[in-house]
């Protein structure tokens, strides 16, 4: 029924003849008007659609999207089930036989054992201390995911609901939320963290992703606060004002489904931002602390045997370009399934 | 009036060769490796000193078909078929060479004169500018002739006009000045593209006289392109009908208008609203004498008592609508002054009734409509709804008071949120006031689809997806589905084509029939106001000029400005509007009076 060849985007278009050349094209090449159309489909009663069924209807008929959903759930699946995780005190174990921090004797030069036939004693070889590499690799890919998505949602949402306050109700709220933004801009995010992550980072890594996240949302905040300050205008938000919705209605339901195409752009960005943000601070020493490890840290640490042992750059750098690239597709599908012009099912 | 020896002051004959030939022509599209026809076996000729009017619909392919002549389609357009300026091939001619005729023998005139123009340049400036390119004039020269130019266009003090930026220029004076831009070069042939649609009717009115003298005056040929009747039986000699990319009827102007030949030309020619249609005849009052001068007789008593008794109810039952002495500001922004835009103004609606507020842009009439609903602070003054004032009242105790009136507003596009569903759209007032569950809710929501004769099916569709029309009664239905007893519409059915716009007003006066609501109906365009309003209230700069019913203002107007603004709206019939034309051109001789 939505899939009108044409996308008839004509408000978008600056020039009235354009617009006037889609309608007319879009009367032209589907016969059957939108109207008859209709009509034939009426004695079907049309069932009421809520908008979060019909994002997700959209979404999972997105194949990038769900290509990379799938892609990432593999990756989580083979990362917690591999060598199991911890919850508090108690550890679930994984199918794997070797853990990270385990030394060993070094088999053939820690070379990797994955071969067509099949994994081997060490898949992905060993490090210059013997610790199976597969172990060390799977548990970078944990702490590196939950820092990650931790870091990507509080920044995300604490610079949607900055931005969203500040361009809504503007004047004051605007003028000190925005001061607070510049404020936190000046900081330089390194020298703050090695002030403060050997504190933060013996607490755990969710408290570390947390004060992260606390320090990466001002981009953010100032797209969604333009965003906000150019909708507010518009006459749909009037028109919602005049039957007497509230400010927060307005701000939730009508105007941040209208920003969530940089929003989520933002997030996938500050996601994979996140890893190397993680990464960096590793690089000085600051972060994850040994004998815990993350993709990041197992890149550092091995980056001067890139020429003898490539493998121990190699597997770490393909978990990161895995979960960029299946997080950045997905936040592609989001922003499709968000946005009800995208429906000319052509992915 | 001086003008240079190039132009000729002979009277245009139409005899001879044409100017434009133009066979066959057909311009098609790509979208999504497909071809779209846009327009397809256009003819016709222009001669010298015609004017000839493309009318059509929004997609009727009435501007492709022209811009195709001047090789500026879009970069998926392609053109094919003939048309011929004076002999020589234009289609399929390289760029180089379109370049030399673009500007040179044929001119465009666009519809929204500030984007035409560049802001950081001074008007007269691009006026020369256009001349030194297809000249070889020296800076002197051209200036001179600049300035010769904008006083052609009857742009008062050209001298120092010239020196003065686009936004220093009314809208008027900057159509006029890319009129002269447009006839720099004695174009043998003018493209007035929608020339007046971005224009009050007053400014319209002055715009299409300069357009006539000129036209008269330097014997070249306009290509008039527009959605507007009034200004075809204004202004053309002879008119062509487009629908979906085919000409459907090609007369003179006289015979189109008086014997229509085809089903789709008629029913245009009676979705078009005639002023005057209603009360049989506009400004009845004013009479123009052989000499020109004027001759103002009295409104009938019974009228004026009418008017009066519509004016000041005396009824018991409390109004829809009062305002009284309703002031409203625009805060200003650090040490500016705040700007009043309206002030002192006053008028009561009372239940059922249909007022109608007029007035040119600027006047404040969707300012009074935005108060109303209380989207807008009011500085002084009361607003009244069912005798609640609402004039300084809490969010928090307005929120319950929303239920009772409603606004349509004018951009449908604009006015539905693009990210949620029609249902969704015209099921929030419900949602929010009456708190219903889901099945109550959808009940109500189809109840409003089928009120506003759109399929049920359309409630999971989303604006974009909807014709200009179908939006508009997507906004109806939102505004109704309270039961509102006050319904402001803010100049609804402007943005819509005309039969589009006759449907739209039918299904407004049903409906308003049925629910019984009052209706605060604002307008730039009186014979719309005509169609559905018993009382008419005009507006001129924040200020009510006259108020009375119908009738009384139609036909009988009081005030010299509601004259003026009567006898500047083009009525589509050649033979009434040459009428009508002479009553203004007195009004204004008249002057203020």
């Amino acid at each position: 029924m939505t899939d009108n060849k044409i996308s008839a985007d004509g408000p978008k278009e600056s020039s009235p003849e354009l617009t006037a050349m889609t309608l007319e094209s879009q009367r032209t090449v589907t016969a059957d008007s939108p109207a008859t159309r209709a009509v034939v489909a009426e004695p079907k009663i049309t069932e009421a659609k809520s908008q979060s069924k019909l994002v997700r209807e959209r979404f999972l008929r997105h194949k990038g999207a769900m290509g990379g959903m799938i892609a990432l759930a593999l990756i989580l699946l083979l990362a917690f089930s591999s060598i199991g995780f911890n919850i508090g005190p108690l550890h679930i174990p994984g199918w794997w036989k070797h853990t990270f921090s385990e030394v060993q004797a070094t088999v053939d030069g820690g070379k990797p054992t994955l071969s067509w036939t099949g994994l081997g004693e060490h898949p992905f070889g060993q490090d210059a201390l013997g610790r199976d590499y597969f172990a060390m690799t799977m548990r970078g890919a944990q702490i590196s995911l939950i820092i990650a998505f931790i870091v990507g949602i509080v920044g995300t949402v604490i610079g949607t609901v900055v931005g969203a306050l500040a361009g809504y109700y503007r004047g004051k709220v605007e003028a000190v939320l925005m001061r607070f933004t510049d404020v936190i801009i000046t900081i330089p995010l390194l020298v703050v963290a090695a002030v403060l992550s050997t504190v933060v980072a013996k607490a755990g890594i969710v408290v570390f992703a947390i004060f992260l996240g606390m320090l990466t949302w001002t981009g953010l905040a100032r797209i969604v606060r333009g965003e906000f300050l150019s909708l507010r205008e518009k006459e749909f938000v009037e028109a919602a004002k005049s039957v007497g919705a509230s400010s927060a209605r307005i701000i939730f339901k009508h105007i941040l489904p209208n920003t969530v195409g940089v929003i989520i752009v933002s997030a996938t960005l500050a996601i994979s931002g996140a890893i190397l943000l993680e990464t960096a601070l590793g690089f000085l020493g600051l972060g994850v602390q040994e004998p815990d490890t993350s993709l990041g840290k197992l890149i550092n640490e091995n980056r001067s045997a890139m020429t003898v042992r490539p493998w121990v750059f190699l597997w770490p750098g393909v978990f990161i370009v895995a979960i960029a690239l299946a997080v950045n597709f997905i936040g592609d599908g989001l922003r499709d399934a968000f946005d009800p012009r995208q429906t000319r099912n052509k992915q | 009036m001086t003008s240079t020896p190039v132009y000729s002051d002979t009277q245009a004959t139409e005899t001879g060769s044409p100017i434009l030939e133009v066979s066959g022509l057909g311009v098609d599209f790509s979208v999504d490796n497909e071809w779209v026809m846009a327009a397809e076996d256009v003819h016709y000729r222009v001669y010298p000193g015609e004017i000839l009017a493309i009318v059509g619909e929004s997609g009727s392919g009435k501007s492709m078909s022209s811009m195709a002549l001047l090789g500026l389609l879009p970069g998926n357009g392609r053109s094919t078929g003939s048309a011929k300026l004076l002999g020589k091939e234009l289609l399929g001619a390289p760029q180089s060479a379109l370049r030399k005729i673009r500007g040179n023998d044929i001119a465009m005139i666009f519809q929204e004169p500030m984007t035409a123009l560049n802001p950081v340049l001074t008007v007269g400036e691009q006026v020369k500018e256009i001349i030194e390119q297809h000249t070889d004039a020296s800076p002197a020269e051209a200036k001179e002739r600049a300035i010769e130019l904008l006083r052609m266009v009857e742009i008062p003090d050209p001298e120092t006009r010239y020196g003065n930026y686009p936004h220093q220029f009314s809208g008027g004076q900057r159509q006029r000045a890319m009129i002269a831009i447009a006839i720099a070069n004695d174009p043998i042939l003018l493209i007035a593209d929608e020339p007046t649609t971005a224009l009050d009717v007053t400014v319209q009115a002055e715009v299409l006289e300069l357009l006539r003298k000129l036209n008269k005056r330097l014997n070249s040929a306009i290509l008039l392109i527009t959605h507007d009747m009034g200004v075809v039986a204004d202004l053309a000699d002879n008119v062509i009908v487009m629908q979906n990319g085919r000409i459907v009827e090609a007369a003179s102007a006289a015979d189109l208008f008086n014997a229509p030949q085809q089903d789709y030309t008629r029913a245009l020619l009676d979705a078009v609203p005639h002023l005057g249609s209603k009360v049989g005849g506009v400004l009845a009052a004013v009479e123009v004498e052989d000499d020109g001068s004027l001759q103002i007789s009295e409104a009938p008593r019974a009228v004026l008592a009418a008017s009066e008794e519509a004016a000041e109810p005396t009824s018991s039952q409390t109004p829809a609508l009062q305002l009284e002495n309703v002031a409203i500001e625009y805060p200003g922004r650090f040490r500016q002054p705040a700007f009043r835009a309206v002030s002192d103004v006053g008028f009561t609606i009372m239940p059922g009734e249909v007022m109608g507020l007029v007035g040119e842009s600027g006047s404040g009439k969707s300012t009074i409509g935005r108060a109303v609903t209380g989207l807008l602070p009011v500085a002084e003054g009361s607003v009244r709804i069912n005798g609640t004032d609402i004039a300084g009242l809490s969010p928090k105790k307005m929120r319950p008071l929303r239920r009772k009136f409603a606004i349509v507003f004018q951009d449908p596009a604009a006015s539905l949120n693009p990210r949620m569903s029609i249902g969704e759209s015209i099921g929030e007032p419900l949602f929010l006031h009456e708190k219903l569950g889901k099945t109550e809710l959808d009940k109500r929501v189809e109840g409003l689809l089928d009120d506003v004769q759109l399929p049920k099916s359309f409630r999971n569709r989303y604006p974009h997806e909807l014709s200009g029309g179908q939006r508009q009664r997507v906004g109806i239905a939102r505004a109704l589905s309270l039961r509102p007893s006050l319904l402001v519409a803010d100049e609804p059915t402007s943005a819509l084509d005309v039969s589009v716009q006759a449907r739209v007003l039918a299904l407004l006066q049903d409906l308003q029939r049925e629910y019984g609501f009052a209706c605060l109906f604002v307008s730039h365009d009186l014979a719309v106001v005509e169609i559905l309003a018993s009382h008419i209230a005009v507006l001129n700069k924040g200020r009510m000029v006259e108020q009375g019913s119908t009738e009384q203002i139609l036909r009988y107007p009081q005030d010299p400005y509601t004259r003026r603004l009567l006898a500047a709206a083009p009525v589509p019939d050649p033979a009434e509007q040459a009428y009508r034309r002479e009553q203004r051109t007195a009004l204004l001789a008249a002057g203020g009076e």
